[in-house]
């Protein structure tokens, strides 16, 4: 653990305290984690969501927590570029697999929780193949576009913010470990991609390499 | 000086005079602690101090070591000058008191600075010790696409890695027999590029300066017709923001364009420099991320402007004001012969936003007297013998890129999409090129800003670029010769001129707000 890992824990358990009497702490430490972002200090959100399977999970207790992890936004209803990125996001994994020992997850949080029911999100997932490790979630509104706001997937006019399909191109990807972000277009193209991955793992600059024994991206 | 406390209630005015700025007024008074999100731009800095207690520091000098074996190899028989240099972790002063840690070349922020010379090849061993991949470009050098410094990945210096930068120091020209020393830049820096990451590095501290002389600059030194050291000094203006523990802050999915709210010169916060009464040269840099500058003196004289980016201007002119996107430079004269005891140098732009500053770049929101940035202390009578240079003193001719010269015509627009950025509708891929020029040519590109409010500086790889015009009118006088980063405000469109000499292969354009450049407003042009 770094030193400013250690800092960042000691400064989160200081804030829960002070929140005491405001709001019931164990709902205040589940929707945000005690972990944070190297640089910002932001403790990652961790809201309750539901996936294409109908499980409740937290976003950062069962998806970042201890992982290398990718994250992306897009709706059922999107055409054209949310397919798009989520094939050039699917690609991307596959690249990886051979340096990580596995395919990293990938989190798609939708931007249309009103139509996108677990069940939509289903079909979507099988219509795509059902790729193993890739989790479709929704949930309140409110939560995800917390996530949306944290990720920074937003555009400074309202206009251009209030329109969806602005966001359903950008990915996170993010090493847990290490506290180390990046966000980057999809559109940019799968090896580019990958080769920031990489790099944001700690794991080098070349995707050619021998395989680790055991998966890199889920902490082992 | 009075001390900021966030009970006291100040106005807006005051807040620029005390340096917190338009971002902090607004979060002042609030709790501040570790906060989970914030909905109106990040949390300001929570460390007060007291302004101009501190000296402005001199960046160190990279001294040569002895010669070692290289795969650099140059043209020219002169005898190169060796450097080996680490990027490590350090710990800086930048606030008085506070101890903060940045990556440093040698440790050290700003990074040490390189005197070079026009004639003497450099070779530059970069270490790496950090735990993020680095590549140094230097920035006004006119170097092969291997020691450019680009955001390729077979050129990044990984984690415990090291390369050889070679630096031939030729005049633009130089290959094939007609060399220009009219293109010798003076001011150049070198900085970060890594592919992605440029934006955390630089922050962290991956940038100094890279001086050049040549025998015309020698020359008005020699005729005491320019200041000359510890006359000339350099000064790189930056933004920074702090964490309750003096770390710094750097939020990595914040991509507008990254703001501090605490304002150093050569990497100390609102510093104090004592000087004579007579004149001194700055090499002005804007370092920042994303933070522009318009730097005015606090008695309302002239700055004597010598030059722009990295050159010299054919003769140097007065300017009350100074505008500085990022990367730009502003070779000045400030002239403290007949100034009272004490001056400011003083910021009075408006920048709230990584978006830009308020207004445009024609009519941009300003404030007077502004965030005071440097405190010069005034001291003893006018001096003897002081340096000659004025109004109209000649410095280094131009020679323009004429228009029978011109073989294509490229339009390259810089425009925000889908929360990233592109140019002409595309991300940067190292491996696309979307430009090929021909070596020995000359090309007419137009610059234009593709809107949203946004602003963006254009930089140029492999040589100066010369603006014909911007949005339909001639340049400003010190944008009219050369340039290696021409500013882009809202709405506008620059036509440059520019030939590409010497050195084929790969290079790079791309917008100097690194959070923009990061997020991939690049693109890749070969030289055939
Ligand atoms: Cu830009």
């Amino acid at each position: 653990m770094s030193r400013s890992r250690r800092l960042f824990l000691a400064g989160a358990a200081t804030a829960l305290a002070c929140q005491k009497g405001k709001a019931d702490p164990a709902e205040t430490a589940a929707a945000f984690a005690e972990a944070v972002v190297a640089g910002s200090r932001r403790r990652f959100p961790n809201p309750l969501l539901t996936t294409h399977y109908g499980r409740r999970v937290r976003l950062y207790d069962d998806f970042v927590r201890g992982r290398f992890v990718l994250l992306n936004f897009a709706y059922t209803r999107c055409e054209g570029k949310c397919p798009r990125g989520l094939s050039t996001l699917l690609a991307m994994r596959k690249l990886l697999a051979p340096r990580m020992g596995c395919e990293p997850d990938l989190v798609t949080l939708t931007l249309d929780p009103e139509h996108d029911a677990p069940e939509v999100l289903g079909k979507y997932v099988a219509s795509r193949g059902a790729p193993a490790g890739w989790t479709c979630l929704t949930g309140a509104r409110s939560d995800l576009e917390a996530v949306r706001r944290f990720l920074g997937f937003t555009d400074p006019d309202p206009r251009v913010d209030a329109d969806r399909t602005q966001h359903g191109s950008l990915v996170a990807m993010g090493d847990d470990v290490r506290g180390r972000w990046q966000v980057a277009s999809a559109q940019a193209g799968a090896e580019p991609l990958a080769q920031l991955a990489l790099r944001t793992a700690g794991m080098g600059v070349s995707l050619s390499g021998t395989a680790p024994s055991a998966c890199r991206a889920r902490g082992a | 000086m009075r001390h900021i406390k966030a009970s006291t209630r100040l106005s807006r005015r005051d807040l620029w005079r005390f340096g917190i700025g338009i971002a902090g007024a607004a979060a002042l008074g609030k709790v501040v602690g570790p906060r989970p999100a914030w909905a109106d731009g990040p949390p300001p800095t929570p460390i007060r101090f007291t302004p101009f207690t501190r000296e402005l520091p001199m960046p160190a000098t990279h001294q040569p070591v002895a010669p070692f074996a290289t795969n650099c190899k140059f043209t020219t028989k002169a005898i190169p000058r060796f450097y080996v240099v680490h990027m490590k972790k350090g710990i800086a002063e930048i606030i008085p008191g506070v101890e903060t840690e940045i990556w440093g070349y040698n440790g050290q922020y700003p990074g040490p600075s390189f005197h070079s010379t026009f004639g003497t090849p450099d070779v530059v061993r970069q270490i790496n010790d950090l735990d993020v991949e680095t590549s140094i470009h230097l920035h006004s050098g006119h170097n092969p696409s291997a020691s450019d410094g680009l955001p390729f990945q077979d050129l990044l210096i990984p984690p415990g890695g090291f390369r050889d930068y070679c630096y031939p120091n030729q005049p633009v020209g130089f290959s094939t027999g007609e060399p220009d020393p009219n293109d010798n830049a003076t001011t150049g820096w070198y900085h970060d590029h890594a592919t992605d990451i440029t934006g955390p590095n630089v922050y962290h501290g991956l940038a100094g300066f890279f001086l050049f002389t040549d025998d015309l600059e020698q020359r008005l030194l020699a005729s005491n017709t320019l200041p000359a050291a510890p006359f000339d000094v350099p000064l790189v203006l930056q933004d920074r923001r702090f964490n309750a523990d003096g770390s710094l802050f750097y939020n990595p999915f914040e991509h507008d364009g990254f703001l501090g709210d605490v304002f150093a010169a050569n990497g100390k916060a609102q510093p104090f420099f004592r000087v004579q009464r007579r004149k001194y040269r700055f090499r002005i840099l804007n370092g920042a991320n994303a933070r522009m500058w318009f730097l005015r003196l606090s008695n309302d004289t002239p700055f004597l402007r010598l030059g722009t980016d990295g050159w010299l201007l054919p003769a140097a002119i007065a300017q009350n004001r100074i505008f500085l996107g990022m990367a730009e430079r502003a070779d000045v004269v400030i002239d403290f012969r007949n100034a009272p005891d004490t001056v400011f140098l003083e910021n009075i732009l408006v920048q709230d936003s990584g978006r830009g500053p308020g207004g445009d770049l024609q009519n941009p929101d300003t404030v007077v007297p502004g965030t005071p940035l440097v405190k010069f202390i005034v001291q003893g009578a006018p001096v003897a013998n002081d340096a000659t240079v004025t109004v109209g003193t000649l410095l280094r001719p131009n020679t323009p890129i004429a228009a029978n010269e011109i073989v294509a015509t490229r339009q390259f627009e810089f425009v925000r999409s889908e929360g990233a950025w592109q140019v002409n509708g595309l991300f940067f891929d190292e491996n696309r090129v979307d430009a090929r020029v021909r070596q020995g040519t000359a090309e007419r590109w137009i610059l234009k800003n593709g809107g949203g409010g946004w602003w963006h500086p254009i930089h140029l790889h492999l040589e100066a670029h010369q603006v014909q015009r911007f949005n339909g009118a001639p340049p400003a006088p010190q944008n009219a010769f050369k340039k290696d980063t021409t500013l882009l405000g809202p709405g506008d469109e620059a036509e440059v001129f520019m030939r590409f000499r010497d050195f084929p292969t790969r290079f790079v354009a791309h917008c100097h707000n690194i959070e923009h450049e990061d997020m991939r407003m690049m693109f890749r042009w070969d030289v055939v």
